[in-house]
């Protein structure tokens, strides 16, 4: 097993540059997840610690070694890409054991270690078939398989999970997250999923146009995100962000409503900013209400329900474990959890 | 790992030497050698060595010497007055222009013909499209060189039998109808490409279009009109360019079925080339320079071609 | 679109008749005209099956001249066609063979190369390839006679080959690039994190799974070589190095003489391309239609 590290990365085509010097260090045994909207550069660096791609500036490296020019196939790293990659002519074993043939590993240890593979992920009856004779979830285990058995340093996961249907992706997410925590392997995981993300990962690096935004375990991301962007991508439904004015101990709307403050920065009065509060921090109250919302749309889903509609003009989501009978243009009075409440600058989005 | 004696592969790996990765520029060299020698020997060079003789004086007697001298636009200014040159490049212009109209044409007509796939029949025609393109060109001439034969030929029997002529037509004797036969022939052996190329493009054509079209009432022919004719338009212009280039080379079939005759009345650019250089008196310098002439025609429309149609074409 | 009129179903297959008409009517002489002597050719000018059949122009050519048969008794001149027919096939087998390997490997390398790596350069390659596949023949073969004179390719078989080769090369690297081009890089990106370099990763994956591709344009390559003319006829003027097409030329000065022969040589000549085009008719047209469009 191996930590590896990224430090001052920078990818450009061309003039272009794509991802502008990040660092990341992954420890030992870790399992970290890359998200961020599509283009935000996450395939892009997986693919450069894959060898895939050039690095045009900064270093990746294993174990404290330097791999920005070795080849891929010395990296000892195995990749699960989001088509699977599998050899359609080649059967499920021969698959799984074409990196040790390769490897020049002797044949009946290939098969051993094909065999226990094949038995950790359920494969076993399915060793002679062709890819083109399994089904999607069946495909998805032989990539991870082929990786497995391989015993490389660390694993790369390319969003593995999206070509599922949804009910095969949450039971795949247990499998992998079950597997690292037996195999323990460094596994980087990129995703566009930040549920995906938040459920396997030990710690999240968010990413947004060839940056990153913020690096943490999942429930910090969720709880203090330092900025709009990462506040509003992790967490479903989104984040609610009401935009108004700090004015003393209260948030102004531009309606003229205020919303109380959890605790006001002096040098952050009349600034304008956004007053973020996840839909859970909501309680429907009949007295003592903070504010007044009006209910627009009632979405039960069975555990929970949703509510959409207004506060001072601008929409707001919020969830209640209980079943409400509420009717649209109803308004109920709701507090807010004030130490859930985020405020960002309105103009940078950082926390303030 | 999963308790297991570890001989991950990564032991192996690390005894092995770690390698930087030869750079892609430098294995395309490398995998481009024996075609970039390739090009080199037999299509650049020649091109430009064809430049080089058309300037000079290259004959029987300088092949065997094996020194040309230098002999300035002779060659051109020889070309440029002999009529035989001006009267193959107006055939081969007329020749261009009318067989590659009629292999549009019935390269359209065969391929909605075999796009109709309710109709058994169809399915027949469609593996028969290639059957002329399987015939060798030089066989194909001969083949219409015998049809159009005038005391032996099939089609003398055929319309004879048919009724509708009485003695024997010389079809080869006489330069229209001579100059007709090589379009026939050229033809017939050049179609099924159309066909090919067509057939893929009305395969591209979704269905719903038409559905579409059904639901606002168009008939077969506005369906044709203004769906599948707009679609092919751009499959038209590729063969439109590629075919004209083509035809400018045509040699076989006036070898084997006129020879350029009756007189020099089917004199194309390719066999006047041919002619000049390698028949009495063997003059390969003005041979050259006429190869040079039809080179810069066909030159400027694939040029054309590449900038124009080939990179925005999808297939 | 669900219903056919009958009028429409009858214009239909009248239009397929006359489709398949074209496509094949004007072989029928060649079968004809080889199935009988010329005796009987010449006899009724009018009729269009012959009144006897003979295979003796079969047996002439394929003995090379000296089994003359019923039809061919008392006749001492025989064209050189008749006589070199058998080493003309072979010529015309070894060339093809010799020719479709070499272009098929070479076009390979080029056409990985091409879409695999992208480089700005292989992208050049690309269009001179184009272009390149439109330059007319007769240009290149002045310098090439004047050239292999020098070098004494001329009147051998590698110097036709050599020819052929790249006549054809820029035509297979076109057919290809568009299957290349298809083909997923994750397949190969993980045969490289697998332990395969990049030229391994397509040697191993790239073309094992393009043999259909491959062995259409093998096909194409192996007929238009089998076709070819003009390049055997300028640098091949002994007999011994002749291929069939060349042999069959030099019938255009016996033609009147000898129709039947001719059209018996022109049958065998033409079988073994027919053969292949409609064996392996799906597969050709797949690959003629993806290099047809670029090329």
């Amino acid at each position: 097993m191996a930590n590896v590290s990224v430090e001052n990365l920078k990818k450009n085509y061309g003039l272009h540059e794509v991802i502008h010097g990040i660092d990341i260090d992954i420890g030992d045994r870790e399992f970290v997840a890359l998200v961020g909207p599509s283009g935000c550069g996450k395939s892009t660096l997986l693919r450069m610690i894959a060898g895939l791609e050039d690095v045009s500036g900064g270093t990746v490296s294993i174990d404290e070694e330097v791999i920005n020019d070795i080849a891929p196939r010395d990296r000892d790293i195995a990749m699960v890409f989001q088509s699977y990659a599998l050899y359609p002519h080649m059967t499920v074993a021969q698959n799984m054991g074409f990196a040790l043939k390769l490897a020049k590993v002797p044949a009946d240890e290939i098969d051993a270690r094909v065999r226990q593979a094949a038995a950790t992920l359920n494969l076993t009856d399915y060793l002679e078939r062709f890819p083109r004779e399994l089904s999607g979830g069946q495909r998805q285990r032989v990539a991870m398989g082929r990786a497995i058995v391989r015993r490389p340093k660390v694993f790369l996961f390319d969003e593995p999970l999206s070509n599922l249907d949804a009910k095969l992706r949450v039971r795949m997410r247990t499998e992998i997250k079950s597997l690292h925590q037996r195999l323990g392997a460094t596994s980087i995981y990129v995703t566009h999923d930040q549920i995906e993300a938040m459920t396997m990962a030990d710690r999240i690096v968010v990413m947004r146009g060839g940056n990153i935004e913020q690096i943490g375990a999942p429930l910090e991301l969720y709880d203090a995100p330092v900025n709009e962007f990462v506040a509003t991508f992790i967490g479903s439904p989104a984040i609610n962000l009401l935009e108004g004015v700090i004015d003393g101990a209260d948030f102004r709307l531009p309606d003229g409503s205020t919303l109380p403050l959890p605790a006001a920065k002096p040098g952050d009065n009349g600034r304008a900013a956004k007053y973020g509060i996840r839909p859970e921090h909501f309680a429907i109250v009949e007295t003592g209400a903070m504010t007044m919302m009006k209910i627009d749309v009632v979405e039960p889903t069975g555990n929970e329900t949703i509510l959409s509609g207004t506060i001072g003009g601008q929409e707001v989501q919020i969830t209640q474990q209980q079943r409400l009978s509420l009717a649209p243009g109803q308004e109920i009075g709701v507090s807010l959890r004030l130490d859930a409440v985020h405020l960002f600058d309105a103009q940078s989005g950082q926390r303030l | 790992m999963t308790g297991q004696s570890k001989t991950a592969i990564g032991k192996t790996n690390s005894a092995r030497r770690r390698r930087k990765e030869l750079a892609p520029s430098w294995l395309a060299l490398g995998m481009n050698v024996p075609t970039l020698i390739c090009f080199v020997l037999i299509l650049a060079y020649p091109i430009f060595f064809a430049g080089y003789l058309s300037f000079h004086e290259v004959g029987v007697r300088e092949l065997r010497s094996g020194d040309y001298a230098f002999s300035g636009l002779a060659n051109y200014i020889e070309l440029f007055g002999d009529p035989v040159f001006w009267k193959s490049l107006r055939n081969t212009i007329l020749f261009v222009v009318v067989s590659v109209l009629l292999e549009v044409v019935i390269g359209l007509a065969i391929a909605l013909v075999i796009n109709e796939n309710r109709i058994q029949l169809s399915r027949v025609t469609k593996f028969l499209i290639l059957v002329p393109w399987a015939v060798p060109p030089i066989v194909n001439g001969f083949l219409w060189a015998f049809i159009f034969n005038t005391q032996f030929g099939y089609l003398n029997r055929l319309l004879y039998q048919l009724g509708l002529i009485d003695q024997q037509v010389i079809w080869l004797g006489n330069s229209s109808t001579a100059f007709m036969a090589i379009v026939i022939a050229y033809v017939w052996r050049t179609v099924p490409f159309n066909i090919l190329l067509y057939h893929a493009a009305l395969q591209g054509i979704p269905d719903h279009l038409y559905e579409a079209a059904e639901l606002d009432r168009a008939t077969r022919w506005e369906k044709f009109r203004y769906i599948t004719l707009p679609l092919l338009r751009p499959i038209l212009a590729v063969t439109l360019i590629l075919r004209t280039t083509f035809a400018f080379m045509v040699f076989d079939e006036i070898f084997a079925i006129t020879q350029g005759g009756p007189g020099n009345d089917t004199w194309v650019a390719a066999w006047y080339t041919y002619k000049t250089s390698f028949n009495p008196p063997f003059d390969i310098g003005v041979g050259a320079a006429s190869a040079y002439v039809l080179a810069l025609i066909v030159g400027v429309v694939a040029i054309a071609y590449v900038r124009y149609v080939y990179k925005k074409v999808e297939y | 679109m669900n219903r056919m009129s009958w009028r429409y179903r009858l214009g239909m297959n009248l239009a397929n008749v006359l489709a398949i008409c074209f496509l094949i009517l004007p072989l029928v002489p060649v079968v004809l005209g080889s199935l009988q002597s010329e005796r009987t050719l010449q006899e009724d000018v009018w009729a269009l099956l012959p009144a006897e059949y003979t295979l003796d122009n079969f047996r002439l050519i394929l003995s090379g001249g000296t089994n003359k048969g019923q039809a061919f008794q008392g006749i001492d001149y025989l064209p050189n066609s008749v006589t070199w027919f058998r080493n003309a096939f072979l010529n015309s087998v070894l060339v093809a063979s010799s020719v479709t390997v070499l272009t098929l490997v070479l076009a390979t390398l080029t056409a990985l190369t091409v879409t695999r790596l992208k480089l700005r350069w292989t992208g050049y390659l690309m269009n001179a390839t184009v272009i390149s596949r439109m330059v007319p023949l007769i240009v290149l073969m002045l310098p090439l006679f004047v050239v292999m004179r020098q070098i004494g390719l001329l009147n051998t078989l590698p110097g036709i080959i050599m020819a052929e080769v790249g006549l054809l090369l820029p035509y297979a690297i076109i057919i290809l690039v568009p299957y290349f081009q298809a083909f997923p890089k994750e397949l190969e990106e993980s045969a490289r994190l697998d332990g395969c370099t990049r030229l391994a990763s397509y040697l191993r994956i790239v073309v094992p799974l393009s043999t259909p591709a491959l062995a259409a344009c093998g096909v194409i390559i192996f007929i238009i070589s089998w076709h070819e003319l003009m390049i055997p006829l300028i640098i091949a003027s002994k007999p011994e190095f002749m291929t069939l097409p060349v042999v069959l030329a030099g019938l255009v000065s016996d033609q009147f003489v000898f129709f039947t022969v001719m059209m018996a040589i022109c049958l065998i000549g033409l079988a073994p391309t027919m053969l292949l085009v409609l064996l392996l008719q799906k597969y050709l047209v797949k690959g003629l239609t993806a290099g047809a469009v670029k090329g």
